[in-house]
């Protein structure tokens, strides 16, 4: 089927519970009262590496739902039958890389931003069924985010050996989602979206100093939002889909931290 | 459902006679208990899970404008709402009992629209607030005085609600309706659902103290749980009243809570 | 990458011999008990469906070495049913559900030792699932039965407190992120289009022995 590429006057809703959170937070951290800096302040910047399950969540698109009949995206796309050539599609895999800044305040409150960057490297493509003969449909997608997260929290230092921190917040993320689909090996329809959204960010995170200022992090990510749904901008094959894009999910990471002052 | 409260309850009371029994280990030489009361204030998203629900109107939307040209839309955003909230902790040792109770409504509206061509403008708005109290029982590491990481899980007693209106929902010309894009979509004015019920939650969080008697405390909690089947308190497209379709309501969702405690000192 | 991920493991245990001297309280068998709310996760491929989610009770045990600031563990877990999910209405074509499995988990991650508190740990791994699923559809007179596999992504984050000198108490979190092959027809299609969903959160209490 083909749509007609109708242009429709996209009203851009912003999220001001996101946006007000930003503001506030950069407005306390760049615009502090002078007297604050007399406080005992501290400052560490730090790298990693880490892994992503569910990268993009379940990839949903109207395609999918309206014309092969999926419920969750690429989860309610993978079907088997004897006789057919299937291919299981997991979840995308990312691998997320990042590095973060931060500034403690008496030790035992920090605001911490970073810039991560995370694209699926596994999963994310397979063979399977549809329709009523059925046929077979090969599937591909990718997904690629970066993100600004902004959180405060708090600090529990354990002696000089450990800091944990539990830190809660903001981030500012910006994702690029493709999809195919390959209806019987002739016929091929493309998507690419693109866009924004603020979603909640929860971060636990415990050091281990191994010098009195550098120390191996560990850190469980948590991001739950999505944006609102994207026109497609591949416009070759004559199709219209729409999608969201979700950044939702977990994230573990591993990375080492450096300290400006000696903790 | 009473063999179910019966299993819930001997997990309860097992879980409860480990905890006693390891109060009997005096390792460490902390108060004999200490109360403390706290306010929290900080947010969630995705209140009641209607991201998927606006989702699939949203997709309707733009499925409809697809085949209809000169369709106008405006998409249902869901945003974040804040929480309040305040509780009762008792700790003894490395555990902690805690009861709570948290209310959230979003600030923003969940609202959209769908303009057939040459139709009337149908405009959708989703209103949602949930109130709860978590019963949490939990572990917490004691990490320097009134320093702590902590863990916990336990049942929440839900109070929610969700009501979905829609301005014009079934239009004849041109043809229009929600129902016959996806069967799984309402085409009614309204919707209304509200009701108690008994979910679960898993808490994680971090406590320091800024003076003797108060700390502050970050905290994040997971909650799951589904309610029973609520009667529709309903008005159909043809403003009768419907009881139906029932529906649960699924109050899966995180929360992040900042807080302040102050300890009672017997 | 699954063989590359057990085997960065298993180099991990051998890589710090030196270090291993340092460690106290270095090999651990633990026993726990957890709960499970929503397993098999139906609302994630049904998103209409009307339902009461399973309950599950699980209970394993857990084997774990302690490298200095790291730690590789492994274990199995078991999955009971306390209650069969119950379908409430007919868009599914799913009537009765209900989801036991085993799992065979294996982590690796950081630990933070609190001196003589215990310890706080973070990690990820890799988790193979065999679930058994008995189900009946709204179609059938009769209930049916089936295995699913599955490998997965998981993260567990926890803390121990010594209680007594060599054994340990802890309550810890996993999530666990993993879905099998179709493996049931529930749609009377000629394929299978439902899948075996083990994801979910899982929270646990268990007591550990460190035997050496």
């Amino acid at each position: 089927m083909i749509f007609p590429l109708c242009k429709r006057k996209e009203q851009v809703k912003t999220n001001k519970f996101g946006v007000f959170f930003f503001g506030l937070i950069s407005f306390f951290l760049f615009f502090m009262p002078k007297k604050l800096f007399s406080v005992p302040l501290n400052y560490a910047i730090g790298g990693y590496l880490g892994i992503a399950p569910s990268l993009g969540c379940d990839l949903q698109s109207m395609r999918q739902y309206y014309f092969y009949n999926s419920q969750s995206g690429i989860d309610g796309l993978n079907r088997t039958q004897e006789g057919y050539e299937t291919k299981n599609g997991d979840r995308l895999l990312g691998l997320v890389g990042g590095i973060s800044g931060k500034i403690l305040i008496f030790e035992n409150y920090q605001f911490r931003i970073a810039f991560n960057y995370a694209s699926g490297i596994l999963g994310g493509e397979g063979t399977t069924l549809y329709g009523s003969t059925p046929d077979l449909l090969e599937f591909r997608y990718s997904f690629r985010t970066i993100d600004i997260p902004f959180v405060f929290g708090i600090v529990i230092p354990f002696w000089k050996d450990i800091k944990v921190s539990f830190n809660c917040g903001t981030a500012f993320a910006y994702g690029w989602y493709t999809n195919s689909f390959t209806e019987n090996g002739v016929t091929t329809y493309k998507g690419k979206f693109s866009g924004k959204a603020f979603p909640l960010t929860i971060l636990l995170e415990a050091e281990y100093f191994i010098t009195d200022k550098l120390a191996v992090t560990s850190s469980l990510s948590y991001y739950r939002g999505s944006s609102k749904l994207f026109t497609d901008e591949y416009d070759e094959d004559g199709d219209v889909d729409y999608a969201r894009l979700n950044f939702s999910g977990y994230r573990y990471s591993i990375g080492v931290m450096y300290y400006f002052l000696s903790i | 459902m009473r063999m179910k409260k019966n299993i819930f309850f001997k997990i309860l009371i097992t879980f409860s006679t480990l905890f006693a029994l390891c109060f009997i280990w005096h390792t460490y030489g902390f108060a004999i208990g200490e109360v403390a009361v706290g306010l929290n204030a900080g947010a969630t998203y995705d209140l009641n899970a209607m991201e998927e629900l606006a989702s699939r109107y949203n997709l309707a939307m733009e499925y409809y404008s697809a085949n209809n040209a000169g369709t106008e839309t405006d998409q249902i955003t869901v945003p974040h709402a804040p929480v309040f909230g305040l509780n009762v902790r008792y700790q003894f040792n490395f555990f902690f009992f805690r009861i709570g109770y948290h209310y959230t409504a979003p600030f923003q509206s969940m609202d959209g629209s769908i303009t057939p061509a040459g139709g009337t403008r149908n405009k959708i708005k989703m209103d949602v607030f949930q109130a709860s109290v978590p019963t949490t029982i939990g572990l917490l590491v004691p990490m320097g005085s009134r320093s702590y990481f902590f863990i916990g899980c336990g049942p929440s007693l839900h109070h929610t609600s969700i009501t979905i209106t829609q301005s014009n929902p079934v239009q004849t010309s041109p043809d229009f309706s929600f129902a016959s894009i996806d069967r799984s979509l309402s085409s009614n004015k309204r919707d209304s659902y509200t009701g108690a019920f008994v979910g679960y939650h898993l808490m994680i969080g971090a406590e320091i103290p800024v003076h003797d008697k108060f700390t502050v405390s970050v905290e994040w909690i997971h909650q799951q749980g589904n309610s029973h089947q609520i009667e529709n308190d309903g008005i159909g497209a043809d403003d009768a009243e419907l009881k139906t379709p029932k529906k649960s309501i699924n109050v899966m969702g995180d929360f992040v809570l900042f807080g302040i405690n102050y300890y009672i000192v017997f | 990458m699954w063989k590359r991920t057990l085997l960065v493991m298993v180099v991990l245990v051998f890589a710090f011999p030196e270090v291993l001297l340092f460690a106290q309280e270095f090999i651990g068998i633990g026993l726990h008990g957890g709960l499970q709310n929503d397993t098999g996760n139906l609302s994630n491929q049904y998103r209409t469906i009307e339902y009461e989610p399973q309950n599950s009770a699980l209970v394993g045990f857990s084997f774990k070495i302690n490298m200095h600031f790291i730690f590789v563990r492994t274990g199995c877990d078991v999955a009971f049913v306390l209650n069969k999910s119950q379908i409430e209405d007919s868009t599914s074509q799913i009537e009765s559900y209900s989801l036991r499995y085993v799992d065979v988990p294996g982590f690796v991650g950081f630990r933070f030792p609190l001196r003589e508190v215990g310890e706080f740990y973070m990690g990820t791994g890799v988790v193979y699932y065999i679930g058994d699923v008995k189900y009946k559809l709204i179609t059938s007179e009769s209930s049916s039965e089936t295995l699913a596999f599955a490998r997965g992504w998981s993260f567990v984050t926890g803390i121990e407190f010594r209680i007594i000198p060599f054994a340990r108490l802890y309550m810890e979190w996993q999530y666990h992120d993993s879905r099998s092959e179709a493996v049931i027809n529930t749609e009377g299609n000629t394929y299978n289009d439902h899948h075996i969903d083990f994801s979910g959160h899982r929270i646990f209490l268990g007591a550990m022995y460190y035997i050496i």
